[in-house]
């Protein structure tokens, strides 16, 4: 639900409205924190754990999102799923993923990440032309498997904290530098500055509405274990949001040390073509 | 002096043996994982097993696999000692039903995935099993880390970490907000957990 997605409601209101939102949110932060030390009690470390002052907007912004993604993307995606089979799916994935190297690619030169921005041009330019304009995922099948990089991440790379828990209208979970990597990541897209100057701005919400029902179509399964298995969706989804950025964010600071330490002879796994880039030593 | 000589000997090869041990349990926490999905998968694709015994078999499963009063400890966290004694007993009874009612579920929507252990490592007292949830309509593997101790001569799984995501800390974290929205009650989450049970 949180897959960033592309939207050009003029760039120039979006900063405004953003500064204004981390404005409220770090003003907000900050008057609460004050008074919550006064009981230093159980529940205000806890309160701190989950680092989410406007859980009550939050929690109504979430619900509404469920309805919405109840009555649209849900049965959209369903429907997707069961309309087109699995390699066709594969190839609208392949090629949207394929589309997003442009900003991976900033993203790891931002994060000093070689080995990183080594992998993600030699994947475009392989899916490119082997995998015929990024629909087949050619350098993945053949050992060079891609990574995702956003400017959120960066900015948490160059020691912007995260902030309090968001959650945002449509976009879902999210916190202030991620959301400001969002915007970021939008504006400064390649793919949305073509189509944007060549008047073909609406290429750029068919791209959002593709993406958003394929990332989606993904999902369904974790999605309703979490909801039917869950006793508060809402704190399980924070949970999870919180956890998996924390995961991308220390496997980007260990980039090369993926690799389990102790590999097991395991053929199907250990196969590593020769495009697997040699410069490991160089990121650290 | 040769008592001496032979303390230290006998001292040494003690201890040598204790590491050999303390060693053949961790390298075995792999293995450990890799027998546990080969017995999962064949109790799955045993066709002349009724639905209930499946359901048994897997209650068994988690019952001896995973250290329950350990994860129920980590996950009930800080408010473990705010709790009565009878609180206490109440959640880690609904929590074990919790557990293997939802895991159960799980193994129940079973549709030819395969654990493929990759490889494994230290990670604090515990041993991480790296492995690949490989799934069979070609829709990209999704990567398991299993947290594994040892507990007396036994290898139990503590968490199960999906892409990145402690499923202990999930419930901790969820357990925590719900505990706190009913000013400090672990009798509300209790309840809820005993509602989820029965329906």
């Amino acid at each position: 639900m949180q897959e960033s997605m592309i939207r050009h409601p003029s760039p120039l209101a979006l900063a405004a409205w953003m500064t204004a939102v981390l404005i409220t949110l770090v003003g907000c932060s900050s008057t609460r924190t004050s008074p919550s030390t006064g009981t230093a009690s159980v529940a205000s470390a806890e309160v701190d754990e989950a680092n989410d002052p406007i859980e009550p907007v939050n929690r109504f912004i979430f619900d509404v999102n469920l309805k919405l993604d109840e009555y649209t993307l849900k049965p959209v995606a369903k429907g997707y799923r069961a309309a087109f089979p699995q390699p066709v799916r594969d190839s609208v994935h392949s090629f949207l993923d394929n589309l997003k190297s442009p900003i991976v690619f900033m993203n790891d030169v931002l994060q000093a990440n070689v080995t990183g921005a080594n992998a993600t041009f030699g994947r475009f330019l392989i899916n490119s032309t082997f995998g015929l304009g990024g629909l087949f995922d050619f350098a993945g099948s053949h050992g060079l498997p891609g990574h995702s990089a956003d400017f959120g991440q960066t900015l948490g790379v160059w020691g912007v904290p995260e902030g309090p828990y968001l959650v945002l209208p449509i976009f879902g979970p999210s916190n202030p530098r991620d959301t400001t990597g969002l915007v970021a990541d939008s504006l400064a897209d390649p793919f949305s500055i073509v189509a944007g100057e060549n008047g073909l701005t609406y290429l750029i919400f068919v791209r959002a509405g593709v993406s958003a029902i394929d990332s989606r179509s993904r999902t369904i399964e974790l999605f309703d274990d979490l909801q039917r298995n869950s006793l508060d969706f809402y704190a399980a989804a924070r949970s999870l949001y919180r956890q998996r950025r924390q995961a991308e964010f220390e496997r980007r600071a260990a980039f090369e040390a993926d690799e389990p330490s102790i590999a097991i002879a395991q053929a199907p796994l250990t196969e590593v073509s020769s495009l697997e880039p040699e410069s490991k030593a160089l990121d650290q | 002096m040769y008592r001496r000589l032979f303390f230290s000997a006998f001292f040494g090869l003690s201890l040598a043996l204790v590491g050999a041990r303390g060693a053949a349990a961790a390298d075995d926490a792999a293995g450990f994982i890799g027998q546990l999905s080969d017995k999962a998968i064949q109790v799955l694709s045993n066709k002349q097993l009724s639905q209930q015994d499946r359901e048994q078999q897997f209650r068994t499963f988690i019952q001896t696999d995973f250290d329950i009063p350990e994860i129920t400890e980590f996950v009930l966290g800080r408010y473990s000692n705010s709790a009565s004694e009878q609180e206490k007993q109440d959640f880690a009874k609904l929590f074990q039903e919790y557990i293997l009612r939802t895991n159960t579920n799980r193994f129940a929507q079973y549709s030819g995935e395969a654990v493929k252990v990759t490889g494994q490592r230290p990670s604090g007292a515990a041993t991480a099993v790296q492995s690949q949830l490989t799934r069979p309509n070609g829709a990209p593997p999704v990567k398991v880390e299993w947290l594994v101790v040892q507990k007396a001569s036994e290898l139990k799984i503590i968490d199960i970490n999906i892409e990145g995501a402690s499923m202990r800390m999930g419930l901790r974290q969820e357990f925590a907000a719900i505990i706190q929205r009913n000013n400090g009650s672990i009798a509300a989450l209790n309840q809820m957990l005993r509602e989820k049970n029965g329906g």
